[in-house]
C-alpha cells in the first residue's frame, strides 16, 4: 500500500502543469459548489422561514378553508377558537398557537374611499411580538400600545402598503372589510407605525388586534386559523401528524396541515429542493469532465510505463489503484482550497446579502426579503469537499479502468 | 257552473294576449313612480342566518334609497342610488363608500340580492325581446312561459326564463342567466296583495346558484305605491344626516 501511495505521490509531482490543471478543475469545482450551495440555502432559509413565519409551521383551519383558502372565507371560521388553542398548547411545553385572522380589505388614507387593497392580519399581540417580530421592523412611529384599549384602535403597515396608500404615523385610517356574511364592515384605525415586515408578503398588510379583526368578521370569538409553532420547520411534518391524534381535533372537521402539505409552499419547497439538486449535479458533471480530461492524458503519456509495471507484476487492482489514488490526493488538495476559495465569497453574502430591488420583490408571491443572504453552514462545507473529493475519484476510474485494461506487451511494443 | 264559464272565457282571454300585452301587464304590476317599503331581509346560509330590517324609498326605475335599521352593528347604513351609481353611508366610519360598476351587481349585504335587484326597477319590455314556451300550471294557477332575451349589451341579466302568473301577472318564478347560458340565480315572488288595481309580491326567495346553500328572503311588510316621497331621501345630504 505504501508503494502504492509513493507511487501516486510520485507522478502527481512529474506532470506539475497538468497537476495543477486537474487540482484547478477541482478547486473551481468545490469553490463554485460552496458559494452555489451556500447561497441556495440562503434563499431557502429565507422562503421557508419567511414562510413559516407568516403562515405557520403548522396550521389548523377547517376543511371548508382549505378549499377556499385564496379567498380567505371569513365564514370557515372556529368560533370559539380559544378551546382548539388550549388543547394544541396543552399537547405540548414546546408549543405555541396563535389564533388568526386574514382578510382582503379596501384601506384608506384621508376623506375619500379609495380602492388600495391590501391584506389584514388579526392576531393576538403575542403572535406580532413573538413571531412576527414587527417591533424589530418598525421603520416610523411606534408599536401598539401597552395598555389594550388603545392598542385595539391602532393598525401597524407594511412598507409597501403605507407607500402605496401615502400613509404616515398618527394618520386616520380607514379599513373597509366584510364580515363572515359577506355585508360591508368598515372600521377606523390610527396607524400607529410603518414596518419593514421583512419580506414582500408582510410589507404589503396591515397588522391589528385580533378583538378587531373579531369585530370586522363579527365572529363572537372566533378566528380562521391557527398557527402553531414548534421546534422548527424542518420538523413540522411530526408536529402536524402529533396535533392530529389530538382528541379535540381528531374529532372535529379541522385541519392540521404541516406547511410542506400546502400549496404554494410545497410547489416552493419542491422547486428549490430541484434546483438545489440540478446546480449541483451541473458543477460535478463539469468538474468531474474536467478530471477525467487531465487523467486520461496522463494515462495516455504514461501508457509505455504502465505496459513495464504490468509487465513486472504490477496487478490490474494495482494500476487502478495507483490512477485513483492520484485522483484521491488531488481531489483531497483541491477540494480543501476549494473550500477555502469558495467560503470567502459564501461568508461575504452571508454578511452583507445581494439586494434585489422592490421592484423585483414586491411582485413575488412568496415571502421574499429584498436583500438575500447566503448560509454557510459546515454541512455545506461538508457536501461541497465530499463532492470535490468525490469528483476527482470519478474523474479518475474511467482512466484508471483504462490503464489496468493495458496489455504490457503492446504498450512496450509502442513504445518502440 | 257560472264561475266555471267564467274561468274559461278568461283563459280564452289571457290565451289570446300577445307576448307583449303580458310584458307591458307585468311591467305595470312590478313598476311604479314611487314606492315606499318596509321589509325584513333574511339572509340564509349553511352556517348561519342573518335578519336585517330596512326602510326603502324608490321613484322611477333607477332612484332609490335605502335605510337599515337591525341588527345593530348595520343599523343606520345607508344607501343612495341614483342612475348607475350607488353611494353607501356606513355609520361605524362615517363615511360614504361609492359602489359603481361591477360591484352593483354583487350581493347587498351579503344576500342574494344584488343592489341593482333591489334598487333598479327595468321595464321588461323595454329591455327584454320575449317568446312564449307554453303555459304551465304554477301552484293553483296557470303561467305563461316566456324566454326574455336581452335588447342590448349591459342588462344584468341577458337572459331570463320567467313564469308570469295568469291571473296576477306577477313573475312567481324566474330563472336568472348570464349571457354564457349559466344559471346565475332563481327569484321567486310569493304571497301577491292587491294594490288598487297592481298585485305585488309581499314575500321574495332568492337564491345565487354560484353559492351552495343559500338563499335571501326578503318579506315587506309595509308596501305603499304612488304616495308623495320626500326628495330629501334623494340627496347626499341624506345619507350622512
Amino acid at each position: 500500500m505504501r508503494w502504492l501511495m509513493s507511487l501516486a505521490l510520485r507522478n502527481v509531482f512529474r506532470n506539475k502543469r497538468r497537476t495543477a490543471l486537474t487540482t484547478l478543475t477541482v478547486i473551481f469545482g468545490t469553490a463554485l459548489l460552496t458559494l452555489g450551495l451556500s447561497w441556495l440555502n440562503g434563499i431557502m432559509g429565507m422562503i421557508l422561514g419567511g414562510t413559516t413565519q407568516m403562515a405557520g409551521e403548522v396550521r389548523v383551519v377547517t376543511s371548508g378553508y382549505v378549499l377556499r383558502e385564496a379567498s380567505f372565507p371569513l365564514y370557515e371560521n372556529m368560533d370559539p377558537v380559544a378551546p382548539v388553542v388550549q388543547e394544541i398548547e396543552a399537547s405540548s411545553s414546546e408549543v405555541s398557537a396563535y389564533p388568526l385572522i386574514r382578510s382582503g380589505v379596501t384601506l384608506t388614507v384621508g376623506e375619500e374611499i379609495g380602492d388600495t387593497f391590501g391584506l389584514l392580519v388579526a392576531a393576538e399581540m403575542s403572535y406580532f411580538d413573538e413571531i412576527l417580530n414587527l417591533e424589530d421592523g418598525l421603520e416610523q412611529g411606534h408599536y401598539f400600545s401597552e395598555e389594550l384599549d388603545k392598542a385595539q384602535g391602532q393598525a401597524i403597515l407594511g412598507r409597501v402598503l403605507a407607500g402605496q396608500l401615502d400613509a404616515k404615523a398618527g394618520d386616520d385610517l380607514v379599513v373597509l372589510g366584510q364580515t363572515q356574511d359577506g355585508s360591508p364592515s368598515p372600521m377606523k384605525f390610527q396607524v400607529a407605525g410603518i414596518v419593514n415586515g421583512g419580506n414582500s408578503l408582510a410589507d404589503r398588510q396591515v397588522f391589528v388586534h385580533l378583538s378587531r379583526g373579531q369585530w370586522l368578521a363579527d365572529f363572537e370569538e372566533g378566528a380562521t386559523e391557527i398557527l402553531v409553532y414548534g421546534a422548527g420547520y424542518l420538523g413540522a411534518a411530526e408536529l402536524a401528524e402529533s396535533l392530529r391524534e389530538l382528541p379535540g381535533l381528531a374529532k372535529s372537521e379541522l385541519a392540521v396541515q404541516a406547511w410542506n402539505e400546502r400549496e404554494p409552499y410545497s410547489g416552493i419547497y419542491t422547486t428549490v429542493s430541484t434546483v438545489f439538486g440540478v446546480l449541483a449535479f451541473i458543477i460535478v458533471f463539469v468538474t468531474a469532465l474536467g478530471v477525467l480530461n487531465t487523467m486520461v492524458m496522463s494515462v495516455m503519456e504514461r501508457s509505455a510505463e504502465i505496459g513495464v509495471l504490468r509487465a513486472m507484476g504490477l496487478r490490474k487492482r494495482g494500476a487502478v489503484g495507483m490512477f485513483l489514488v492520484e485522483g484521491l490526493l488531488i481531489g483531497l488538495a483541491g477540494a480543501a482550497l476549494g473550500l477555502l476559495l469558495g467560503m470567502i465569497p459564501a461568508l461575504y453574502l452571508e454578511s452583507h446579502g445581494v439586494s434585489l430591488g422592490e421592484g423585483l420583490t414586491s411582485k413575488t408571491g412568496f415571502p421574499l426579503a429584498e436583500t438575500v443572504h447566503a448560509n454557510f453552514t459546515w454541512g455545506i462545507a461538508c457536501l461541497s469537499g465530499g463532492l470535490g473529493v468525490l469528483t476527482a475519484l470519478l474523474g479518475s476510474l474511467v482512466p484508471a479502468l483504462r490503464a489496468a485494461a493495458i496489455q504490457p506487451v503492446n504498450a512496450m511494443r509502442r513504445r518502440r | 257552473m257560472k264561475m266555471g264559464w267564467v274561468l274559461f272565457l278568461l283563459g280564452g282571454v289571457a290565451q289570446a294576449e300577445s307576448v307583449e300585452e303580458i310584458l307591458d301587464s307585468v311591467d305595470t304590476n312590478l313598476n311604479f313612480e314611487t314606492r315606499y317599503t318596509r321589509a325584513t331581509m333574511t339572509v340564509e346560509k349553511p352556517r348561519r342566518t342573518k335578519t336585517y330590517t330596512l326602510e326603502t324609498w324608490s321613484q322611477g326605475d333607477d332612484t332609490a334609497a335605502t335605510k337599515f335599521h337591525t341588527p345593530r352593528r348595520d343599523a343606520g347604513t345607508k344607501m343612495l342610488k341614483k342612475g348607475g351609481e350607488l353611494w353607501m353611508y356606513m355609520p361605524a366610519i362615517e363615511k360614504v363608500q361609492k359602489i359603481s360598476g361591477h360591484m352593483l351587481r354583487q350581493g347587498m349585504m351579503g344576500s342574494d340580492l344584488s343592489y341593482e335587484d333591489l334598487l333598479e326597477f327595468t321595464s321588461w319590455q323595454a329591455a327584454y325581446t320575449a317568446t312564449t314556451d307554453g303555459e304551465e300550471a304554477c301552484g293553483e294557477h296557470t303561467c305563461w312561459v316566456l324566454t326574455l332575451t336581452a335588447k342590448k349589451a349591459g342588462v344584468s341579466y341577458p337572459k331570463r326564463k320567467v313564469w308570469v302568473d295568469q291571473s296576477t301577472r306577477i313573475p312567481v318564478r324566474q330563472e336568472l342567466f348570464a349571457l354564457s347560458g349559466m344559471l346565475l340565480k332563481t327569484w321567486s315572488m310569493e304571497a301577491p296583495k292587491q294594490f288598487n288595481t297592481r298585485w305585488y309580491p309581499t314575500r321574495m326567495i332568492l337564491e345565487d346558484k354560484l353559492q351552495e346553500g343559500t338563499r335571501t328572503i326578503l318579506e315587506f311588510s309595509d308596501l305603499s305605491f304612488g304616495e308623495r316621497v320626500d326628495q330629501s331621501v334623494f340627496g347626499r345630504r341624506w345619507l350622512e344626516r
